[in-house]
């Protein structure tokens, strides 16, 4: 079942193209990492999936999200997928119960299968820490918030931007754990990163964006070397 | 709508502001009762002063048997009260600036009437912390803290794309968080307003206009909030918030000061002071006058009196009486012009509150408060009734050179308004 299709999409801004015809799938428990050198466009691709474009873009082609078109049919796309930005968003004064709480109230997710808790139980945060307000958590806390209300919201596509930015070795793994955890449970995942070695450990399908178009790589640990990595993002691969 | 509430009330910040808002707003309406309960008091002391010298008169004038009419319009005080009205702590104006009690002899009545108007120069600076005070220029502040950073805090916290990304209607999203704003904003001003009027059982009417007022205006706070931080490129909250603390200054201090300085300007009107001053110079200066200078011309316009019997010696009660009412005389025209001058500055302020909210907050308050120049002009025009009547009252004993008989002086007009 495809949760993500791009199809012919470009990007211009001002007459210059930052994407340039991508297609790209993301089908049920798949994980796809798109890697990409800073402005390549990456977080521009997932505004546009987001249906976030500003007004002047000119934008061709379309994105769906379970066939729904992000920029015909906006709130039934949205409805289907959780963002989780590189900074994780949560309101500092607030809980992580009244987090997830706050943040699906403004969702068309009514009512959730389980209780808040037993999300936070999955991606694992700290019973003792559900209560204390937002500030006094770690990035990697605030991740897991952020990965619960995906869970509670029962999104079918994950969109992460550089979930593992800022994040020790530990937390890293654990977000990894969570990242195939969601897999797992049929989600699609959709990550934008700079950390390769992690995105191998739990993606499908590595694709890099340069010259606003995008290249499928091999997650062969032979041909991906430093030196070919370096071309890459350099666009010269 | 809870958990919006919940996410606001939460950050200890807008929890202090509201309740510094409650706090000031019942300072605001205890100051304003403070000021009016001391003005009744000193009105009841005032009239019970009037009673006991009236009484200690009546047993005097009863021992004297005859009662000389020059004497008890000369010694004789007669206490002229400005009541103040039930809402008047809601807005002092002009009663902090103009007396409350005055004593009216039947002398010239313009220099005693305007002798009292020595503004105060703190108040006419400030004004007074009443409700009017604290709506029309801190409730402004208030909305503008609360409402400056909708869209900046979540962009600066890099929320927006999380937020967009959950929200179904953008609309609905925004119209609740800031309808929670000002839903709070305006509890924490008229919950102190309601329970202070129930605890001085004070009518529901007046205070249904107050609150009217008080939520269009911090509407049109709201609005000009919305406008400036919910714009487009309002991503940067310190901008959002020196634009809308422009727009304060301009709304509050600056356009209200200026349009006083083109009333004043457009409308000249001579200070109260100068008529006391000018009608002192005439009554100085008719002592040095031929008697019939002063005379002739009174008995132009009371020539009831004329016929009455001459005016001999040094000094006589009538030509005193008639120099003292002569000099109002010649002042109608300049207390006419100062009265039509204030009316036209009154019309003109109307015409202003139609596009300054701030002005139009403060005359709407001032109406209900019976403070404004309207109710003072009225209040001055029953003080010359009453003179008016005094006059007539002792004139035929003064012209007629009759005695009172202390029953005569116990029907001696009062002051009834």
């Amino acid at each position: 079942m495809t949760l993500l299709s791009i199809k012919l999409f470009s990007c211009a801004f001002e007459g210059k193209k930052v994407l340039q015809s991508l297609n790209l799938t993301v089908e049920k428990g798949q994980v796809l990492s798109i890697l990409g050198s800073n402005g390549a466009g990456k977080s521009t691709l997932l505004k546009c999936i987001l249906g976030l474009t500003d007004k002047n873009a000119q934008l061709d082609g379309d994105i769906e999200i379970s066939g729904h078109s992000v920029f015909q049919q906006p709130l039934l796309a949205r409805e289907q997928l959780a963002y989780v930005p590189e900074q994780p968003a949560v309101y500092g004064h607030l809980s992580a119960l009244e987090n997830i709480r706050y943040f699906l109230s403004l969702s068309s997710t009514s009512q959730v299968s389980a209780p808040i808790e037993a999300y936070l139980k999955q991606v694992g945060l700290l019973q003792e820490a559900w209560d204390r307000p937002c500030s006094e958590y770690s990035k990697g806390m605030k991740q897991k918030v952020m990965l619960a209300l995906a869970l509670a919201k029962q999104a079918k596509l994950l969109l992460m931007d550089e979930p593992n930015s800022g994040l020790d070795p530990q937390a890293t793994d654990e977000l990894n754990q969570i990242i195939l955890q969601c897999k797992n449970n049929g989600m699609g995942v959709l990550v934008v990163t700079h950390d390769v070695l992690s995105a191998m450990s739990f993606s499908d399908q590595l694709y890099m964006l340069s010259n606003a178009q995008l290249q499928p790589i091999s997650i062969d640990q032979s041909t991906l070397t430093l030196d070919n990595l370096k071309k890459m993002y350099q666009g010269q691969a | 709508m809870k958990h919006e509430l919940i996410l606001l009330l939460k950050q200890r910040s807008v929890l202090l502001l509201l309740l510094i808002s409650v706090a000031l707003t019942s300072l605001s309406l205890l100051n304003g009762w403070q000021n009016i309960s001391h003005m009744r008091a000193q009105i009841s002391h005032a009239q019970l002063e009037e009673q006991r010298q009236r009484e200690r008169q009546l047993v005097a004038y009863a021992d004297q048997g005859k009662i000389d009419a020059g004497e008890v319009g000369y010694y004789v005080f007669h206490y002229v009260y400005q009541h103040p009205s039930e809402w008047s702590f809601i807005a002092l104006g002009n009663r902090l600036v103009t007396p409350y009690v005055q004593r009216i002899r039947l002398l010239g009545l313009q220099g005693q009437l305007y002798d009292g108007e020595s503004h105060h120069p703190e108040y006419v600076m400030l004004g007074s912390f009443d409700y009017a005070f604290w709506l029309v220029f801190f409730s402004p502040l208030l909305c503008i803290a609360l409402m400056h950073d909708l869209k900046a805090s979540e962009f600066e916290a890099q929320r927006l794309k999380l937020l967009a990304s959950l929200v179904k209607n953008p609309f609905i999203f925004w119209a609740r968080r800031i309808f929670i704003r000002w839903v709070l904003i305006f509890m924490t001003l008229i919950i102190p307003l309601a329970i202070f009027s129930i605890l001085k059982n004070l009518t529901l009417p007046s205070l249904i206009v107050i609150i009217t007022t008080t939520c269009l205006y911090t509407l049109f706070w709201t609005m000009v909030c919305i406008m400036v931080s919910l714009r487009a490129r309002a991503l940067n909250a310190s901008l959002n918030a020196i634009l809308l603390a422009s727009a304060w200054l301009l709304v509050c201090v600056i356009l209200p000061n200026l349009s006083q300085l083109w009333l004043n300007d457009r409308y000249p009107a001579q200070d109260g002071s100068q008529i006391a001053l000018q009608h002192r110079q005439l009554v100085h200066g008719a002592w040095d006058l031929e008697k019939t200078d002063t005379l002739n011309p009174f008995y132009e316009i009371y020539p009831q009196w004329q016929h009455t019997p001459p005016v001999t010696g040094r000094f006589h009660w009538k030509w005193y009486y008639a120099f003292q009412h002569m000099a109002d005389v010649r002042l109608t025209s300049n207390v006419m012009a100062r009265e039509h001058a204030l009316l036209q500055r009154h019309q003109a302020t109307i015409s202003l509150g139609l596009i300054l909210p701030s002005i139009w907050v403060q005359r709407s308050l001032e109406d209900i408060a019976q403070s404004n120049i309207i109710h003072l002009l009225n209040h001055r025009q029953q003080i010359t009734e009453f003179h008016n009547r005094l006059r007539h009252f002792l004139y035929p004993y003064l012209f007629e050179e009759k005695a009172l008989t202390s029953q005569e002086f116990g029907h001696m007009p009062a002051f009834e308004h």
